[in-house]
């Protein structure tokens, strides 16, 4: 994906109308702040038996955060948990591995961020709604 | 009424403040970056000459070179130039709010960072001869001297200046040889000092290298002179006779025997070689790169022949020097172990 592909896909996600749409009743949520430059994400997920049913979002945050949130949630709706968890697992090794890794095939679908391995200072901007996700789970509401 | 007292210090002064951390900081030894901003397009949160002082983990001590992602964006960049100990330019992005920093100010702004890094550690022996000395060199040449008391001490000032030579050559992994040999100066060098080494030194030139070369010549017992414009005679040693330029270099005369060393990096360079040679100096060195020694060789018409005349271009040893006082002890060293040869 060259870079004018990933740079639509991401603004189309920085301005999703999904952002602050919730549903209606939450087993999980989690909120993150990254103090250094007032990113903020929530996070509001309805999982039953162990799969995520809907998930909602609300974030604060510049283009790339909540480009990740948005995409984020389109991606584990549907996932169980325990797959959801590994996704964001693997995410996180792509984003910080060095730019002559190949993307992996798994993660096709968020090849934009591939892009910012480049620019070592908004990984943290791409990752900091995977670790709401995770903090999410810790434990249900 | 509760007193308020005054948020404000009237001591304040932003430049001093700057300055005087970047002296704590020297003093504990401690590797640290400084991020200048050096150009501004556009809209950017910091102005041009704004500095801020990173540590080896990006956080920001003092000053403000921007806010929020831009002080984050810099503040890496100041750990790799620290983990690389090589300066560096790097464009903050703030205006594409993808692939920029994600701020949306609207500019952008070009950053130079600049490492220090903690004072090289150099193992000397124990000495109580040359104490004062050793520690007075070592704090020209920014060392971290440390004394092992394996080593065996020195008899002369000359050993202890080829010392130092060595252990800065052997600590930078460098070879301690001449540099016209280093660097392939395209003659061939056969030097027959004709002329025995008088203890005398001319030093042509006026920057900080005639300073710490006179201030090195001085600690051998050299007679130094130093010629050169703009002269100021208290940046020298008591002794050293200080002859100011008014015009031309063309009225200098060399003595007989004396060493010169030209640090004048001036057109007149090639001319002041020539003439040092003509003069029958015992060892003409010049302090210059290999392009201006290629330029010596082309105006003595030695280009690709065989030079039998005391001619050192560059100057000095291979040590990788890295300040003024580290290329006078090359320079020295060389005139040290030549004159021993010629002995």
């Amino acid at each position: 994906m060259n870079q004018e592909e990933a740079r639509k896909i991401l603004i189309e996600h920085s301005r999703s109308v999904k952002n602050g749409i919730f549903p209606e009743s939450i087993t999980h949520d989690s909120k993150i702040t990254n103090p250094i430059c007032g990113d903020h994400v929530e996070l509001k997920i309805a999982c039953d038996q162990n799969e995520i049913k809907k998930i909602g979002f609300k974030a604060v945050a510049c283009a790339i955060c909540t480009a990740s949130t948005s995409l984020l949630c389109k991606e584990v709706e549907g996932l169980t948990t325990d797959k959801a968890l590994e996704l964001a697992g693997t995410f996180e090794t792509s984003v910080l591995e060095p730019q002559s890794c190949a993307w992996p095939v798994e993660l096709s679908r968020l090849q934009c961020f591939e892009h910012l391995r480049v620019n070592p200072s908004r990984k943290a901007c791409a990752l900091l709604p995977w670790v709401a996700l995770k903090k999410a789970f810790m434990r249900p509401v | 009424m509760p007193k308020i007292s005054c948020p404000l210090s009237t001591t304040s002064d932003p430049v001093m403040d700057f300055f005087s951390k970047v002296q704590i900081l020297r003093s504990e030894n401690r590797p640290y970056a400084i991020a200048t901003v050096i150009e501004v397009l556009g809209s950017a949160s910091a102005r041009t000459s704004s500095k801020a002082i990173f540590d080896q983990d990006g956080v920001n001590l003092l000053g403000w070179v921007g806010g929020g992602c831009a002080e984050r964006f810099i503040g890496e960049e100041a750990v790799q130039a620290i983990r690389e100990g090589k300066t560096r330019i790097v464009l903050a992005d703030l205006d594409d709010e993808i692939f920029g920093l994600g701020v949306a100010c609207g500019g952008k702004m070009r950053v130079f960072i600049d490492p220090i890094l903690p004072a090289e550690v150099m193992m000397l022996p124990q000495t109580d001869q040359f104490h004062n000395e050793i520690r007075s060199l070592g704090g020209f040449y920014g060392w971290n001297i440390q004394e092992d008391l394996k080593l065996d001490p020195p008899q002369s000032i000359e050993d202890l200046l080829l010392l130092m030579a060595t252990t800065a050559a052997d600590k930078r992994d460098v070879t301690a040889k001449s540099l016209r040999e280093i660097k392939k100066v395209p003659a061939t060098f056969k030097t027959v000092n004709s002329q025995p080494y008088l203890k005398e030194v001319t030093i042509v030139g006026r920057t900080r290298i005639t300073e710490a070369l006179a201030r090195h010549f001085t600690l051998l017992n050299y007679s130094v002179r130093v010629v050169g414009p703009d002269l100021k005679s208290e940046n020298y040693p008591t002794n050293v006779k200080c002859h100011c330029l008014e015009d031309s270099y063309e009225h200098i005369d060399f003595h007989k025997g004396e060493v010169v060393v030209i640090a004048g990096h001036t057109a007149q360079d090639p001319l002041l070689v020539e003439k040092a040679l003509n003069q029958k100096a015992s060892h003409v060195a010049m302090i210059g790169s290999l392009k201006r020694s290629h330029e010596v060789l082309n105006h003595l018409k030695l280009m690709n022949q065989e030079v039998t005349l005391p001619l050192y271009i560059p100057a000095g040893l291979d040590l990788n020097a890295k300040n003024p006082d580290e290329i006078a002890l090359s320079v020295i060293s060389e005139v040290i172990l030549e004159k021993r040869k010629s002995e």
